[in-house]
């Protein structure tokens, strides 16, 4: 047998491992990328026929838009579920909400993985887990800051993010204003967010990458507006610990400076928000728990995790992600960094490249 | 046996646009065996194809050379490790230049045979067709130029990575570098995220990062979507944190 190297063959042979690189379903079943056009370009038409529809009352700005979303939440009792899907991962919970013009209740029940049931009233949070009889109680800080910042002149929402009305969809059987927020820069991600028309509750969420790839979404799947959900029934439930192991994980308030860290330079738009450390019982090794240090910029929030550096636990400096979270790992001297967030892998290393020790 | 019949199984890009009705030979029956080895670089060749494979060429000299030609290719453009070649670049230059001599009169036939889709089907991709048309001739030469083209994207990267290039070496792979940002980008996310997602349970398959972005989510979650979606969005996230 003639066994002359056919050049052609030689240059499949690489050709065919590019093919496997690139983004397209399948390169070698042409006809299935195009059947994906088509279903994909099926979905659009309609979408792009509802942005021609403009809204009455005129475009509202990013922050107008906010403050409606948080309204909405305030003031109305719904129950449906939710749907997160994040990554190839779906998670789904059950969702009770109450609210009486001061006192905002709210109850998360996960109808996937482990059993746990979340009961909040504003911003003191519960967490029952059944299958091992622990319950964590917490004060989130979160929750109570916004939105006062809307509100204050340091909000620059404004600066970083631009909004785009984009007609109406219907979601879990409610009409709703699709509302895009984009991103100014490269350092955040957008999000196309979904407000029920009449109230303004946000009743789908996604959270969009590059060229508005979609990282991650939440969405009611079923949704009742003005449930009877009764504020008194989950009062009870929240204070019924009986034969729960009560666990209250305190936060200790510190600041970074404190810590004896700083950042070199600002990542544009993030501000400090918070810094804490915390006491753990089972603490690794060190026995000491890392500090906590947030930044957001209003819409997207950073934590900076720095603990001391053990060779045992802290492998190689990696980069992860899991949805719209981002991750990057990093040695700082005598210190391991971990920044996490919703923002871009970018973001996050400008982060760990401008943290350092202040003394 | 036939150089220009391809591969069944693994129809490529640039295959599918040099045959588009080359006459499909059985998997059985004569696979030539270049294009059995290019599958095999690939992963893709049937048990029963690899012990033909075995059996007819293992050991020959050539078959290794041919093999070993696969790996670097493959190897430079993933460029995932640095390319071993067991030749100069100049002398892979000048294999590559020679087979093109070779190689070039193979074309013929089977766009021959593209033209003449009214042919008995009786005819093989080697039956050669009188009188060649002005069409056949464009033909010859659009594959011509893009085999070329072919060639010098290959050895421009091989040049690039041989070890004596110094700095003109890092200059060409600069050079490649930019010319591919979409193989760059991809690769740098290769080499750096690792995404683990299974169907209910932890999203990552690393515990202290799972206790750090669970706690993210908890202390962390400084927006003003936080009210309205992000509060119920790390409460159904939460099962997998705790």
């Amino acid at each position: 047998m003639t066994f002359a190297l056919p050049l052609r063959v030689a240059l499949t042979a690489p050709v065919r491992s590019v093919a496997r690189w690139l983004p397209t379903p399948t390169a070698r079943q042409p006809w299935r990328a195009a059947a994906l056009m088509a279903l994909v370009a099926g979905f659009w038409t309609p979408l792009q026929a509802q942005t021609a529809t403009p809204t009455a009352t005129g475009p509202r700005s990013v922050n107008e838009w906010l403050m409606r979303m948080h309204e909405a939440s305030r003031q109305r009792a719904y129950m449906g579920t939710l749907v997160v899907s994040s990554g190839a991962s779906m998670s789904a919970s059950r969702i009770w909400h109450v609210c009486d013009g001061e006192q905002q209740m709210e109850r998360v029940d996960t109808l996937t993985g482990a059993p746990r049931t979340t009961i909040r009233r504003n911003n003191e949070v519960i967490t029952f887990a059944p299958d091992s009889k622990t319950a964590w109680v917490e004060k989130r800080e979160s929750l109570g800051l916004f939105p006062e910042l809307l509100r204050t002149p340091s909000n620059a929402i404004p600066e970083f993010y631009g909004v785009n009305e984009a007609g109406t969809e219907r979601v879990a059987g409610y009409l709703a204003d699709v509302v895009e927020i984009q991103p100014k820069d490269t350092l955040r991600f957008g999000f196309r967010i979904w407000a029920e028309k009449k109230t303004g509750l946000v009743v789908k969420l996604q959270t969009l990458g590059e060229q508005g790839a979609v990282l991650e979404q939440v969405a009611f799947s079923e949704l009742q507006l003005d449930a009877p959900v009764s504020m008194g029934k989950l009062t009870r439930l929240m204070k019924d610990t009986k034969g729960y192991d009560v666990q209250r994980p305190v936060l200790k308030k510190t600041t970074a400076e404190a810590e004896g860290w700083r950042l070199k330079e600002p990542v544009p738009g993030f501000l400090p928000m918070s810094c804490h450390t915390r006491e753990v019982a089972d603490a690794p090794a060190g026995g000491v728990a890392p500090m906590q240090w947030v930044f957001s910029d209003g819409l997207a929030s950073v934590s900076l995790f720095v603990e001391p550096f053990d060779p045992q636990r802290h492998g190689q400096e990696k980069a992860l992600v899991t949805g719209a979270t981002h991750s990057v790992s990093r040695r700082v001297g005598a210190y391991w960094l971990t920044a996490l967030g919703e923002v871009p892998t970018a973001t996050l290393r400008r982060f760990a490249n401008a943290l350092e020790r202040a003394r | 046996m036939n150089a220009a019949q391809k591969h069944t199984d693994s129809p490529s890009l640039a295959s599918d646009a040099a045959h588009p009705s080359s006459p499909t030979p059985s998997v059985l029956q004569g696979v030539d065996p270049a294009s059995s080895l290019s599958a095999l670089v690939d992963g893709e060749v049937h048990d029963i194809e690899l012990e033909h494979l075995l059996a007819d060429h293992a050991g020959e000299r050539e078959t290794l050379e041919v093999w070993h030609s696969y790996q670097v290719i493959g190897d430079v453009l993933r460029a995932s490790a640095p390319a071993v070649a067991n030749q100069t670049p100049q002398a892979f230059l000048a294999g590559i230049h020679a087979r093109l001599q070779v190689e070039a009169p193979r074309v013929e036939p089977v766009l021959e045979a593209l033209v003449l889709t009214e042919a008995p089907s009786t005819a093989t991709a080697h039956v050669r067709a009188p009188a060649a048309n002005d069409a056949v001739f464009r033909w010859k030469m659009v594959a011509g130029l893009a085999s070329l083209a072919a060639v010098m994207a290959v050895s421009w990267t091989v040049l690039g990575t041989a070890p004596a290039g110094g700095s003109s070496g890092a200059g060409a792979q600069m050079a490649l570098t930019g010319a591919s940002p979409g193989m760059a980008a991809s690769r740098a996310q290769e080499s750096t995220a690792v995404v683990v997602n299974t169907p209910q349970g932890p999203l990552i398959r690393d515990v202290q990062l799972e206790a750090l972005m669970a706690e993210h989510r908890q202390y962390g979650g400084m927006s003003a979507l936080q009210m309205p979606a992000g509060f119920l969005r790390n409460a159904t996230y939460d099962a997998t944190g705790r």
